[in-house]
């Protein structure tokens, strides 16, 4: 997913800085502007971040855990489960990491306080037309809140998913917000997909871009808590792993995301980021058998449909996703209900069901459209 | 001309009058606006450093150790809502820094909203105040729970925070304090107001009667006045807030320098909005229309006067008894009020009725004339009298308060501050090898070191201090109850293992001397008696003394510092001596006589703001007097002109009028001093100790007395002087 | 040239006032003179002089020149004290009303009229009875009516037993009946003491009363 997170990212951080100089600096003298106020944190310059690059690889366990060489990175699980009684629920997790400055190798001991980075969690559950979010917060260097390859193990506060000991890939991932929660075991049941060109993933035509890869078959069941009612529950999911240092451009806008289990076995991810005078598109296929193939910006075309009125804008509600090659053509919709993550900064976090030449579950992630 | 230029036509014929209103006003509102102002920021600040720091429980380490980062994170990652708070002690004039996690308190509720933007101020970012901290000054790092947990893993407990004065509570006396300041300033401009309106009222009494037959309905004509009022303090009344803004703007400073001293809060400027404009001049308005309702609205109340007598009196008496029979600050203050109303009131009715008295019983019919003058002048004037009476009273009050204070603060400054120099100790140092290398500098006489640490009592979480109580340095100290008059008795039955405790201690858990005291410090519970109580200005914590000797090599400590007397008094060979045998550059060193120019610097600002705002509500008293009396004399002069008409030369005229004047204004400046040793008293024993945990003995200064009767004198001398052009006899004198 | 045994004796006497910017003459060149045991009665329409006059000669108006003699002594170069005293012990002055201090007793008045008089010996009750007001000693001013008080300030003007009377219409606020009395006390007085009266009046039968009458007459600008 390109998580165009990016540029999500790059809007949330900042308006986590500002939280942060609100809330913190309680009293301490006030920046000119959030990003200045920042600087005894977070002085380095993007520049000092690494930059992937084509030709950088993906390598298991490591890449699973940080990489404090990059400033900005994720860990995203979406999951299509249903009820015992069938009724869909859809389930997010993602953890956010923003570094401040990049890890030096010869750093003194470093203290006890120091803010190195700060971390954002989100969980979200869809069920029933409703759509429950919440959001923790940590900063980086204390041990509250991390992340490790080995073993896999990403947290904050009591919010975690990790590898569960055993010879297979199994995972846990527990989460309690105020009145709901979710426990899940979580099995991959196939290889990593990486996308782009070994793992790069290219964000716009002149070639920036970030390392990304998927688990794209996870077959999960657990149990989800709503308001002291227990669910029994199972169903797919989908994991992405991403890791940059650079924001969205500032000529890029938003960007439509979604990532497709189709009943066939198939899985289909794509994506596209608008820019202000037209897009930038791609995605990958994933065969039934498990065979990965990128689809450069011309072998799709994803298009939005109908608009839906929500409280906080109106969001596309129906997309048209074709790949010519692979004889895929259908519609995708978003159930009744508003989908929006009200946290730092809004975005759209749904559950979807696709018809047409194939049929299929999957989450579409929106970001640009709030008002 | 219709109805308001006919009433407001009196204001053109006579323009002092107006301006005197308008002057009053002005004065008042500048004085209690600003003083309001001051207190209403102070309180915010207050409030909102108390939000951020709400927490009432602390989690503590079962085995005695202090708690880290990483035990933050463990319960963290446990799921329990932990706050870390790292307090870093920097010395005056730096003060206190408060490093807090904004992101880990947002578990505790939706302090966002409480989150002030744009202030200056102790509280920063945790990892701020750990780097501004460095190796200079001692930090001490509390985690706190947003509840009591129950289930807490078995390394950790939770411990309530017991400051025994909640930090609110303490600032909310102090500003109460203020507040009362403010409250008695509105009343006496209201009591100004109220006689310069109502002499405005009785001379157009005849318009007024006028109009009325006219056909203009008494409901129109009070209708008018209120709104005439109204408009007066509207304007007076934002002229006042104007300049009661550069007045709080002036006083921000050393006001903010007290506060953070006496609590470590820093009062921030905030932002003013048209609300806080708006409010006070709202009461200001509403509290002058008050002031004359019973005139305008109620003119046919006809009052008795043994009635008001027995009201006044009744007055009087629930506000004594309220003053010696509640423990409530607030009823106090309001007892205050209730006290000076039933005072004041009755020595406006019941001074004339004296004069008259002294009149019937006098030798000759001039002395009698005299008598029942003053009776008359005293009646005019009762109310910017009474408003004389009430800001002498003040004054005296706030004097022997400041003052007290002042000669106690500062005997006890020296007494702690024995030594040339203090000296903090870098944390983690070892404490036995750092105190034997200290002794052995040949630049050092004698020194003398002080622990800190905290210890658990059944009265809640107290400060520790241990301290050799041999040394020399600790000789001076005097003490409030012991059971013996030498100090040195004192310190050798610390030495024995007896320990002493702070007067807020001993007075909140009321704790004498041979009571016993248990608390657990270091892991070990301890039971030892009182053989002291010592005097602790300036902070409302509770604090055990102990021997030095009882507190353990090996256990943890929050602050070590010294005491230092040097041989050549050379600081810097002192300086490079220490951090060699500390190993410990840019050691934080301080000259104690700085330190002493400091705190004095610090209260002296604190009490400077209230002597100013009593001192001015004096003046702004006397101010009225004259011209109340400038104006009333109108109505007087013709009776000093007839005595030169009946052969009494002008010379002699003069001198009954000084006579007069200064008999007027020496005598309500006698009867404000039983009030001003009164208030003395309230603010001493009654309200002190509520207020801050310590008492102040009772002090009374009769120089000062001899001061204000002098300025009463001076007034009246004034006033004669002022007076004297109108009882001239018309024209000059014949040249033949 | 002046009269001998005369107590007032004036000539050539003038008095303008600057109203506005306008200079206006009230007296000019008026001369006469009041022996002992005489009465003069002065009349003339308001802003004549007449009150003018009465405060020129006890000293509390200025004339602008002329010359004035009083119980023998000339006026001239006199001092605030020398009128002063004149006022104190010899020349009684009784005006229209107000001519007692509020916040004293009627009795009290007297006494300190006396006293100022320097008279350490004075009988109040005397006067008090002799004016018709004997009861009324300890009542204060306002407590008694017109006619009262102007007998009560008639009284106090005797009590202080004057060498010269002048009265500025005495009677003009009360009615005929009460006006009546209290003339008939003045005059009795005049006759009993010999004491000199000047009195002001637009009551032509009260100036009949008088052994002479001096008429201004109003003189505008001049």
């Amino acid at each position: 997913m390109n998580r165009q997170v990016i540029k999500p990212t790059s809007r949330a951080w900042s308006l986590i800085l500002a939280a942060l100089l609100a809330l913190a600096a309680a009293c301490s003298e006030p920046p000119s502007t959030p990003e200045a106020g920042f600087a005894g944190l977070g002085e380095a310059s993007p520049e000092d971040f690494r930059q992937p690059t084509a030709g950088d690889t993906i390598t298991l366990p490591r890449d699973l855990g940080v990489h404090p060489q990059h400033r900005i990175e994720w860990w995203y699980l979406t999951a299509n489960l249903k009820t015992a009684d069938g009724s869909p629920l859809g389930v997010q997790w993602t953890q956010f990491r923003q570094g401040f400055k990049p890890a030096t190798r010869n750093e003194k001991t470093p203290t006890d306080w120091a803010m190195d980075a700060a971390w954002m969690s989100h969980a979200a559950l869809s069920f029933n037309g409703e759509h429950y979010f919440s959001e923790r917060l940590a900063r980086g260097g204390t041990g509250q809140a991390g992340a490790t390859g080995q073993p896999f193990n990403v947290w904050l506060d009591d919010w975690q998913l990790r590898r569960i000991d055993g010879p297979t890939e199994q995972w846990r991932l527990t989460v309690t917000a105020d009145d709901w929660s979710y426990d899940l075991r979580i099995t991959s049941r196939r290889d990593i997909v990486r996308h782009g060109n070994k793992g790069f993933s290219t964000k716009s035509d002149n070639g920036q871009g970030s390392m990304y890869f998927s688990f794209v078959d996870l077959a999960i069941e657990g149990n989800v808590t709503i308001e002291d009612e227990t669910h029994t529950v199972s169903g797919l999911g989908w994991f992405d792993r991403e890791w940059s240092s650079q924001f969205l451009r500032a000529d890029q806008e938003g960007w439509d995301w979604l990532a497709l289990h189709l009943d066939s076995g198939a899985k289909v991810m794509a994506f596209r980021l608008r820019e202000r005078d037209g897009f930038y598109q791609s995605g990958t296929w994933i065969s039934p058998e498990g065979e990965a193939r990128s689809l450069a910006p011309d072998q799709l075309t994803l298009e939005p449909g109908a608009r839906r009125h929500t409280s906080a804008g109106s969001v596309p509600e129906q997309w048209q996703l074709r790949i010519p090659a692979e004889g895929l053509d259908i519609t995708i919709n978003v159930p009744a209900g508003e989908y929006w993550n009200h946290g730092q900064f809004p975005y759209w976090e749904s559950p979807v069901s696709a018809e047409g030449s194939h049929t299929g579950v999957g989450y579409l992630e929106l970001t640009g459209y709030q008002e | 001309m219709n109805l308001t230029g006919a009433l407001l036509s009196h204001y053109r014929r006579h323009p002092w009058q107006l301006l005197a209103l308008l002057l009053i006003l002005i004065v008042a509102t500048a004085l209690w606006s600003s003083v309001w102002q001051l207190s209403q920021q102070a309180r915010n600040s207050f409030t909102s450093n108390e939000a951020a720091l709400e927490e009432r429980f602390t989690v503590l380490r079962t085995d005695g150790n202090p708690v880290t980062v990483t035990d933050f994170a463990t319960l963290r990652r446990l799921g329990f809502c932990i706050s870390p708070q790292l307090t870093v002690e920097r010395p005056a004039p730096e003060g206190r820094i408060i490093g807090i996690d904004a992101l880990a308190l947002r578990c505790f509720g939706d302090i966002s909203r409480q989150g002030p933007s744009g202030q200056s101020g102790v509280f920063v970012d945790i990892g701020e105040a750990e780097k501004l901290a460095g190796d200079q000054w001692p930090t001490r790092l509390t985690l706190f729970a947003s509840r009591a947990y129950a289930d807490l893993p078995p390394a950790y407990r939770i411990a309530s925070v017991s400051s025994g004065v909640a930090a609110g509570q303490l600032a909310d006396s102090f500003l109460l304090n203020l507040d009362a300041l403010c409250a008695l300033v509105l009343l006496i401009s209201a009591l100004l107001v109220r006689s310069v309106f109502l002499l405005g009222l009785a001379q157009r009494e005849l318009s007024l009667a006028l109009l009325h037959r006219f056909g203009v309905t008494p409901g129109r004509l009070q209708f008018h006045l209120v709104v005439e009022l109204a408009v007066l303090s509207a304007i007076g009344g934002t002229i006042g807030l104007v300049l009661g803004q550069v007045l709080a703007s002036g006083f921000g400073q050393g006001f903010d320098q007290a506060l953070s001293g006496l609590y470590g809060v820093r009062l921030y400027a905030q932002e003013t909005s048209w609300l806080a404009w708006l409010a006070p001049l709202l009461v200001l308005i509403l509290v002058m229309i008050w002031a004359v309702a019973d005139r305008v609205l109620f003119s046919t109340l006809k009052t008795n006067h043994r009635l008001l007598v027995a009201v006044a009196s009744t007055l009087l008496l629930i506000g004594v008894g309220s003053i010696l029979w509640s423990e409530s600050l607030t009823l106090q203050f309001l007892a205050i009020g209730l006290t000076l109303a039933g005072f004041g009131w009755l020595t406006a009715l019941m001074l004339p009725e004296l004069l008259n008295q002294l009149a019937d019983t006098r030798a000759k019919p001039l002395t009698g004339w005299s008598w029942r003058e003053l009776a008359v002048m005293v009646r005019q004037l009762a109310l910017p009298l009474v408003a004389l009476q009430f800001a002498a009273a003040t004054v005296i009050a706030i004097h022997a308060l400041v003052a007290t204070f002042e000669n106690t603060f500062y005997d006890w400054l020296d007494q702690r501050l024995q030594g040339d120099v203090y000296l903090q100790a870098p944390p983690n140092l070892d404490r036995a090898a750092a105190t034997a290398a200290l002794a052995r500098l040949d630049s050092v006489r004698a020194s003398h070191g002080v622990i800190r640490g905290e210890a658990q009592t059944p009265y809640g979480t107290m400060e520790l201090m241990a301290v050799n109580p041999a040394s020399s340095l600790l000789q001076a100290w005097t003490f409030l109850a012991s059971n013996t008059q030498a100090p040195e008795e004192v310190w050798r039955a610390v030495e024995a293992g007896a320990v002493l405790v702070n007067e807020q201690l001993a007075r909140r858990e009321q704790l004498t001397v041979g009571d016993p005291l248990t608390f657990a410090f270091d892991g070990s519970p301890q039971s030892r008696t009182i053989a002291g109580i010592y005097a602790d200005y300036g902070r409302p914590a509770g604090e055990i003394l102990i021997s030095h000797q009882l507190w353990p090599p090996e256990a943890n400590y929050s602050s070590l510092s010294f005491s230092v007397t040097l041989v050549s008094g050379s600081l810097q060979t002192f300086r490079r001596q220490i951090e060699q045998a500390w190993n410990s550059p840019g050691l934080t060193i301080r000259d104690n006589a700085e330190i002493r120019a400091l705190a004095v610097a610090i209260f002296d600002q604190t009490f400077a703001l209230t002597r100013a705002l009593s001192a001015l509500t004096l003046a702004l008293a006397g101010f009225a007097l004259l011209l109340m009396a400038l104006t009333m004399f109108g109505a007087r002069k013709h009776y000093y002109q007839k005595l030169q008409l009946w052969g009494m030369p002008e010379h002699r005229v003069k001198h009954w009028l000084m006579r007069h004047s200064t008999l007027l204004t020496v005598t309500v400046g006698a009867t404000a001093l039983p009030l001003g040793v009164f208030l003395t008293w309230v603010l001493v024993a009654r309200i002190n100790p509520l207020a801050f945990g310590w008492s102040l003995p009772m002090a009374v200064f009769p120089m000062f007395w001899l001061f204000i009767l002098g300025l009463c004198l001076a007034i009246g001398l004034l006033l004669a002087r002022l007076l004297a052009p109108q009882i001239a006899l018309r024209a000059g004198r014949h040249e033949g | 040239m002046f009269v001998q045994d005369s107590i007032v004796d004036v000539r050539g006497l003038y008095k303008s006032y600057l109203d506005g910017t306008e200079q206006v003459r009230v007296l000019s060149d008026l001369s006469f003179s009041i022996a002992h045991g005489q009465s003069m009665a002065l009349m003339g329409p308001s802003g004549s002089g007449k009150s003018t006059l009465i405060n020129i000669l006890s000293g509390i108006e200025s004339a602008d020149d002329g010359d004035i003699r009083l119980f023998g002594e000339s006026a001239a170069k006199k001092d605030t004290d020398w009128w002063s005293g004149l006022r104190g012990t010899r020349i009684a002055t009784v005006f229209q009303n107000d001519n007692l201090m509020p916040t004293l007793s009627l009795g009290d008045n007297i006494r300190l009229r006396a006293q100022l008089a320097g008279r350490t010996k004075v009988a109040v009750e005397h006067w008090l009875t002799t004016l018709g007001l004997a009861t009324l000693g300890h009542r204060f001013p306002d407590q008694v009516s017109g006619g009262q008080r102007q007998r009560a300030a008639m009284a106090m003007a005797f009590a202080m037993l004057p060498g010269l009377l002048l009265a500025d219409e005495p009677t003009a606020s009360l009615d005929g009946a009460t006006a009546r009395q209290v003339a008939d006390a003045l005059f009795h007085h005049q006759h009993e003491t010999g004491c000199p009266m000047l009195l002001s009046t637009h009551d032509p039968a009260l100036a009949a009363r008088c052994d002479f009458t001096l008429v201004l007459s109003s003189l505008g600008a001049q």
